[in-house]
């Protein structure tokens, strides 16, 4: 019953999984809240899955599903203020090799990139993935030059953010 | 430096999720079950709904004055009564089908969840049919009895009683076919995809029992 397609879909996203679950990492703050958008990710890439011609690379065309499916399912949800608890299943075992103070600064930037809006979030996801501002804006749907703008927004409200906070 | 770029930084470096394999994946794609759930009970809900509107709309708007008879008041308040509490509680199972199934981790529960669902939904159907022929049983004694039968005589009563059997017999029939179609089209088709999903967990499950013997 599993199909060559369902056995070629199974297996490549087995391997770009992680782009999956960085944008989860954007977009949630518990690791319920993570399987749940995963799970989404994984329905909606395979319902598109068909229209997937090979003429973009895999984790491109996943990417942009995903980052798509994020968006419409977080659109118009209002974030929370109040920081969120730090789930340490998700959070990275590396950071126990930083000082404490490159962890706390960086838990701190992640909840301030949690408050974002949902188009917002996946302009810093695309710029931490180093795309440039053509494939940013292509995404998105809007020019080069909102796309730039938003960025430095987005940048000046950050430091906002964590100024208030008095991490910076 | 930057926020940004200070956050990049380790960002590329943020590899260590919890790794979903290809057992994992395989169930998410057939997952679709929950939202053919979901679909069923948003259906039953909406089905509730327009039965209330509608009801009001004739209690409101029915301006003739009731002449029906003490007893058949009780009958039909009773019969309406217990219908809303039996698709209350339909509701209540296909809502809580619908949460279960979601939330369900292991293939084995999810196969007998979604049998549980089918047989929900045909019980579901059987009883608006039983509901339908009660209905039109009740409104041929209402029709009987409305009649000045007393000053009928005998043969008069056995005609006009046959034919008001043959007749509501039609409606009834008419009435059954028209909800079957109904739900052939809108239930029975879910149900079937729900069908489809579970002829293909089984090979899954199966998939892995042999992969689990092989290691």
């Amino acid at each position: 019953m599993t199909t060559d397609l369902e056995q070629e879909f199974v297996t490549l996203l087995e391997d770009n999984q992680n782009i999956l679950h960085k944008i989860c990492k954007l977009y949630t703050s518990d690791l319920d809240a993570h399987q749940d958008l995963f799970q989404e990710m994984v329905i909606q890439l395979w319902k598109s899955y068909p229209k997937f011609k090979g003429d973009a690379k895999f984790s491109t065309w996943a990417y942009r599903v995903s980052l798509n499916t994020a968006i419409s399912l977080y659109r118009g949800k209002k974030t929370k203020i109040e920081t969120v608890d730090w789930d340490y299943s998700l959070s990275n075992i590396r950071y126990e090799e930083y000082s404490s103070e490159t962890e706390d600064q960086l838990k701190h930037l992640y909840d301030a990139v949690r408050q974002l809006n949902d188009i917002d979030k996946a302009l810093v996801y695309m710029y931490l993935e180093e795309k440039d501002y053509t494939e940013i804006a292509e995404t998105l749907g809007i020019s080069e030059v909102n796309a730039r703008v938003k960025m430095n927004r987005i940048k000046s409200k950050l430091k906002l953010m964590l100024a208030k906070k008095g991490v910076v | 430096m930057d926020e940004l770029d200070f956050l990049k930084q380790h960002w590329q470096n943020d590899q260590e999720f919890p790794k979903v394999n290809k057992e994992e994946i395989r169930r998410m794609l057939h997952k679709s079950s929950s939202s053919i759930v979901k679909w069923i009970f948003l259906i039953s809900v909406i089905e509730l709904l327009i039965g209330i509107v509608l009801n009001s709309w004739f209690y409101f708007f029915d301006k003739e004055p009731h002449t029906d008879h003490f007893i058949f008041q009780i009958f039909s308040n009773s019969i309406d009564v217990i219908a809303y509490f039996f698709i209350l509680y339909f509701i209540y199972t296909f809502f809580s089908s619908y949460k279960k199934i979601k939330n369900t981790k292991s293939t084995k529960e999810l196969l007998s969840d979604i049998l549980i669902t089918r047989k929900t939904v045909h019980n579901y159907i059987r009883f608006n049919i039983y509901l339908i022929i009660v209905s039109v049983a009740l409104a041929t004694v209402k029709i009987f009895f409305e009649r000045q039968t007393e000053i009928w005589s005998t043969g008069h009563i056995i005609m006009f009683l046959t034919f008001l059997i043959i007749v509501m017999f039609i409606v009834g029939w008419v009435c059954i076919a028209v909800v079957k179609l109904y739900y052939r089209l809108i239930y029975i088709r879910l149900v079937k995809k729900l069908d489809k999903n579970y002829e293909e967990l089984i090979k899954l499950d199966e998939d892995e029992g042999r992969e689990i013997l092989v290691e």
